[in-house]
C-alpha cells in the first residue's frame, strides 16, 4: 500500500513538473515571438504578455506544489535546530498539519474563486473562462494535499543526489 | 493586539520550520479573519499576487542566468580577467582576476550563489595551485560574489522592485547598483593586494597578444548578454521583461551553438532546476502580496513609521538603526523573503524622512547581500565552503577583513546617495 501510495506520488510529481516546465519553455518562447512580431513584422499584439501571465500562475502553483514535496521552499531551521529531535519530531508533524489547513485553503478557497469568476471571459481571450486560468490554485493544492499525506504517512522521499546549486535567487 | 496576532502567526510559523511563503500565507489568513476580513479577500490577493505582467521578469531573469552560469560562460570570464589584470602584473594579480571574473559574471547572472559556485570552481584550485591558501582564495570568491547582488541584472533588484509594487522601475534600480558594485569590487581588490604584499602572494602572469584577442572574443558572445538587457531597455528597444527574454535566447543561443557548452540532452535537467528555483520565488511572492495587503488594513507601515519617527527624525540615525536591524535579519533568513516582507514596512518610514526608494532599494540589496555571506543562514557562504572545500570555522577565521570593507562600501552606500542616484539620473530620460 505505501509503495503504491510512494509511486503514485512520484507520478502526481513528474506531472507537475512537466506542466510547470512546459509553462516555462512557452512563456520564454512566447515573449521574443512578441518582439519579433513587434519589429519584423510590425504588428504588436497584446496575446503574447497576457498567455505568459496566464502560464506564469500554472508554473507557480504546479512547481509550488512539487518543491513541497522535496522541501525546497525556504524556512527557518535555526529555531527547530536547537530542539532535541523528539521535539523536532512533533515541529514537523505540526507544520504539515498547517501545510494541510493552508493547501485546503487553497482548495476550497481557490475553487470558489474559480467559481466566482467563471462567467468572465479574458479580452485577449473571449472563449477563455478566468474560471480556468485560476485553477492551478486548487489543483496545486489539492495535489501539494496529497503530497502532505504522503510525509505523514510514508515520510518524506529519499532525496536523489543533486551535483547542482539548490533552487535560490540569492 | 492585531499585530499580535499577524507576527505573533507569523514568527510561530517560522519557528517551527513551516516555509516561509506558507507562513506568510498563514499569517495573512488568521489576520484576516481576526479583523473580519474574509478569507475570499485572502485568496484573490494570492492570485493577484502572480498575475502580475511584471512578474514574467522572474523567470527570465533567472533562465537566462543558468544557462549563462552553469555553462563554460565563468572559465571564459576568467580568462578575459586575467588578460586585463596581467597588464599590470601586479602581487595578488590571480585574486584580483578572481574578482573581477566575479564583477562580468555578476553581470549575467545576477545571482551570487551561481557566481560563488561558478567562479569558485574555476579559480580555487586555480589559486591554490600557485601558491594562494585555499581558504584565502575561497573568501575572496565568496566576497566577491556580492557585486553579483547590486549589479544588473540582480535577481533580488528584480525583487525589489516587485516589492515596492511595481512603482520602482527595474532599470532604475539596475542602474543604481552599477556604481555601488563596482566600488565593492574596487575596495575588494584595494584589499586583496594589501593581503598580497602582506602575505607574499604570487604576481600574476600576462596573456601574449595572439591569446589575448582570441580570449576577449571568445568572451565577447557571452558579455553581449549584457548589452541587451541594459542597452536594449535604455535605448526603449525592449521593456524589462522583453529583456529577459532575448536575453534567455541570446544565452541559449551562444552556450548551444557558439560555445557548446551544453548538448540537447542537459536541457530538460536545466528547464527542471530553473523551474524549482522560480516557482518557490513566485509562491514567496504569491504569499507576500496576501500578508502585505492584510499588513496594510491593520495599517501596520504606518505604527512602524511612527515608531521609527519616535525614536529619531534625524533620517541618517534611522538609516542605521535601520542597517543595524538588516544586517541581523539577515544572518538569520534568506533574502527574498527578508526583502518581500520588510519593503513594504520600512519604505515609507525611510520615504517619510525624504530618502530615494531606488537609493534605500541598493542599502538594503547592500545589506542583505551581506547576511548571505553570514552564518547561520548563508546560502553563498555555504556554497562556497563546499565549492572550496574548506570548513566553515577556516572560512570565519579569514572572513573579517573582507567584512569589514563590505562594511564600509554599506556605509558609503547609504550616507552618500549620488553613488546609487547619479547613474540613473544621467541615463535615464
Amino acid at each position: 500500500m505505501a509503495a503504491s501510495y510512494r509511486k503514485l506520488m512520484d507520478w502526481a510529481y513528474l506531472v507537475c513538473v512537466w506542466i510547470a516546465g512546459v509553462a516555462l519553455v512557452l512563456i520564454s518562447a512566447i515573449i521574443p515571438w512578441a518582439v519579433f512580431t513587434r519589429y519584423v513584422l510590425n504588428s504588436a499584439a497584446s496575446w503574447p504578455e497576457t498567455t505568459a501571465v496566464l502560464l506564469t500562475i500554472v508554473l507557480t502553483f504546479f512547481g509550488a506544489a512539487a518543491c513541497y514535496r522535496l522541501g525546497l521552499h525556504m524556512n527557518v531551521t535555526i529555531a527547530v535546530d536547537m530542539l532535541p529531535a523528539r521535539l523536532r519530531r512533533v515541529a514537523d508533524f505540526v507544520v504539515e498539519l498547517l501545510m494541510a489547513v493552508m493547501a485546503l485553503f487553497m482548495v476550497v478557497y481557490g475553487i470558489r474563486l474559480c467559481q466566482a469568476t467563471w462567467n468572465n471571459s479574458i479580452a485577449e481571450f473571449p472563449f477563455l473562462s478566468v474560471g480556468v486560468v485560476y485553477s492551478p490554485i486548487p489543483l496545486g493544492g489539492a495535489i501539494t494535499l496529497l503530497f502532505i499525506i504522503e510525509h505523514l504517512a510514508i515520510g518524506r522521499p529519499a532525496a536523489a543526489a543533486d551535483p547542482h546549486l539548490p533552487p535560490t535567487t540569492d | 493586539m492585531d499585530l499580535f496576532i499577524l507576527l505573533g502567526t507569523l514568527f510561530l510559523c517560522f519557528g517551527i520550520g513551516m516555509p516561509i511563503s506558507y507562513s506568510l500565507g498563514f499569517g495573512a489568513l488568521a489576520g484576516a479573519l481576526w479583523i473580519g476580513i474574509p478569507a475570499e479577500a485572502v485568496m484573490l490577493k494570492i492570485s493577484d499576487g502572480v498575475s502580475k505582467v511584471a512578474m514574467l521578469t522572474i523567470p527570465f531573469f533567472v533562465l537566462a542566468g543558468a544557462i549563462m552560469a552553469e555553462g563554460g560562460m565563468a572559465r571564459r570570464l576568467v580568462a578575459l580577467a586575467n588578460v586585463i589584470v596581467g597588464v599590470v602584473r601586479v602581487r595578488g594579480g590571480l585574486s584580483a582576476v578572481n574578482i573581477l571574473a566575479t564583477t562580468f559574471l555578476s553581470g549575467i547572472s545576477g545571482s551570487s550563489v551561481a557566481d560563488t559556485s561558478a567562479i569558485g570552481s574555476v579559480m580555487i584550485p586555480q589559486m591554490e595551485k600557485v601558491g594562494y591558501p585555499r581558504v584565502f582564495a575561497t573568501n575572496v570568491t565568496i566576497s566577491a560574489s556580492l557585486q553579483a547582488i547590486v549589479v544588473p541584472p540582480s535577481h533580488n533588484a528584480v525583487i525589489y522592485s516587485l516589492a515596492t509594487g511595481g512603482t520602482i522601475s527595474i532599470i532604475s534600480l539596475f542602474m543604481a547598483g552599477v556604481v555601488p558594485g563596482l566600488l565593492l569590487g574596487v575596495a575588494l581588490v584595494m584589499l586583496v593586494i594589501f593581503i598580497a604584499y602582506r602575505d607574499g602572494h604570487p604576481k600574476g602572469d600576462s596573456v601574449p597578444l595572439r591569446d589575448a584577442v582570441r580570449i576577449t572574443i571568445d568572451a565577447t558572445w557571452g558579455l553581449i548578454t549584457i548589452v541587451i538587457i541594459i542597452g536594449g531597455i535604455l535605448l526603449g528597444v525592449f521593456t524589462a521583461i522583453e529583456a529577459g527574454a532575448v536575453a534567455c535566447l541570446w544565452a541559449f543561443f551562444v552556450t548551444m551553438f557558439i560555445y557548446r557548452d551544453y548538448r540537447w540532452r542537459d536541457l530538460p535537467g536545466l528547464v527542471h532546476r530553473t523551474l524549482k528555483t522560480v516557482a518557490m520565488v513566485m509562491t514567496l511572492i504569491a504569499m507576500a502580496s496576501s500578508f502585505g495587503y492584510v499588513m496594510a488594513l491593520m495599517q501596520m507601515p504606518a505604527k512602524i513609521t511612527a515608531f521609527f519617527l519616535s525614536v529619531s527624525e534625524n533620517k541618517y540615525v534611522i538609516l542605521l538603526l535601520i542597517n543595524f536591524m538588516l544586517l541581523v535579519l539577515g544572518c538569520l533568513m534568506d533574502m527574498a523573503p527578508l526583502i518581500l516582507i520588510c519593503t513594504p514596512i520600512l519604505l515609507p518610514v525611510v520615504m517619510k524622512l525624504g530618502v530615494d526608494p531606488v537609493h534605500f532599494g541598493m542599502i538594503m540589496l547592500l545589506n542583505l547581500g551581506i547576511g548571505l555571506l553570514t552564518p547561520p543562514v548563508g546560502s553563498t557562504l555555504f556554497v562556497g565552503c563546499a565549492v572550496g572545500k574548506v570548513t566553515l570555522e577556516e572560512v570565519m577565521k579569514g572572513i573579517w577583513p573582507f567584512y569589514g570593507v563590505m562594511f564600509v562600501v554599506l556605509m558609503l552606500v547609504t550616507f552618500i546617495p549620488a553613488l546609487s542616484l547619479w547613474l540613473p539620473a544621467l541615463v535615464i530620460k
